[in-house]
């Protein structure tokens, strides 16, 4: 049987580089379909998307990036797909990296892969603050739960059926990364990583401006403990 | 609690159910929602017009001024409220996230469906 694979790309103000991303998807991972999740942006994303003839889903009302992203799971698993890959609309994943993802996925039984920038270290490593959070965040994940995870929020994950079930059902509305892998690492799946290199952003400048890392760093470390407390 | 304390207290919480009342009927509140607000404005004019029960209360709980009783026990309301309001709030956004969620990828999916039947 072939095996389905999505890639969920959510956009909120990309007009510049959606189109570009999912060229990139075409040109090198082929075999993927894609969807478009637009949150409500306020420039013209949505147009671009109808001009080009994209696969995208618009959200009426602006559900925040956990929101979107759990738009396309669930999109994902009520259209029968096996494997379903969260991809940045503003250019800095690489399409290159699909198929080999899945193929290392598959073969290591793998429930969700995450594209890690710090196992080989090698591209754009991020910002010193930022690289300091990452760190932070990784300390806490091997803390409570023994792991060792180099990139906990990276926004390039591959998760197969089982996890795209569970996110479906209950996915964390901003920063959703690092708590969303303790959740699902907590009722015994299989998490690994992938080393990828990802570039500098094209366009658009990052969701998290220095008042809202605080924010953050609060939210999603409480939030870790809070998932470490339901099992 | 000086008499002008009392007559404040009444004659704002009279003011109060006069709004609340205008809101209802207007369909800006629900009466479901209206019932707390009620309930409170009936607690304080009870205690406005007869302090001695403050009083009463006061002493048993070892509270020096009535008075004190009275801010104490509003505070204590309005942190239950404010509370239910969080989770209150918190169920909606879930809902709406469904809602919104849903109602995109069936839009969508009406949209395939009208491109297959026009090829």
């Amino acid at each position: 049987m072939e095996i389905k694979s999505i890639v969920i790309i959510p956009a909120y103000n990309e007009e510049k580089s959606i189109v570009k991303t999912v060229q990139d998807i075409c040109e090198h991972a082929p075999e993927f379909d894609y969807v478009i999740i637009n949150d409500c942006s306020t420039d013209h994303t949505l147009s671009v998307c109808r001009e080009h003839h994209l696969h995208v889903l618009n959200l009426p009302v602006n559900l925040g990036i956990g929101g979107a992203v759990q738009t396309g799971f669930l999109y994902a698993y009520k259209n029968g797909y096996d494997y379903a890959i969260q991809f940045d609309g503003d250019g800095q994943h690489d399409a290159k990296y699909l198929h080999e993802m899945r193929d290392y996925m598959i073969e290591q039984n793998a429930d969700m892969l995450i594209g890690s920038r710090f196992l080989e270290k090698e591209g754009f490593q991020s910002t010193g603050m930022r690289r300091f959070g990452i760190r932070y965040f990784s300390a806490l994940i091997k803390l409570l739960t023994g792991q060792k995870i180099t990139d906990p929020t990276s926004g390039m994950r591959m998760i197969n059926r089982d996890i795209l079930a569970m996110y479906s059902e209950s996915y964390p509305k901003d920063y959703p990364e690092p708590e969303s892998v303790v959740a699902i690492m907590n009722s015994g799946k299989k998490v690994m990583e992938y080393p990828v290199i990802m570039r500098k952003r094209m366009e658009g400048t990052s969701s998290i401006s220095p008042l809202k890392s605080v924010y953050y760093m609060i939210k999603v470390s409480l939030a870790i403990f809070l998932e470490m407390l339901r099992k | 609690m000086s008499l002008y304390l009392r007559i404040l207290l009444i004659v704002m919480s009279f003011l109060a159910a006069v709004y609340a009342v205008h809101q209802i009927r207007k369909s800006q509140m629900k009466i479901e929602n209206a019932i707390y607000w009620f309930m409170f404005i009936l607690i304080v004019v009870v205690l406005s017009i007869f302090p001695e029960l403050a009083m009463i209360l006061a002493r048993i709980l070892g509270i020096e001024s009535p008075v004190n009783l009275i801010y104490l026990a509003m505070i204590f309301l309005l942190l239950v409220k404010v509370f239910s309001q969080s989770i209150k709030i918190s169920q909606m956004e879930y809902k709406i996230g469904i809602l919104a969620q849903e109602s995109a990828i069936m839009k969508k999916k009406a949209e395939e469906n009208d491109k297959e039947s026009k090829q």
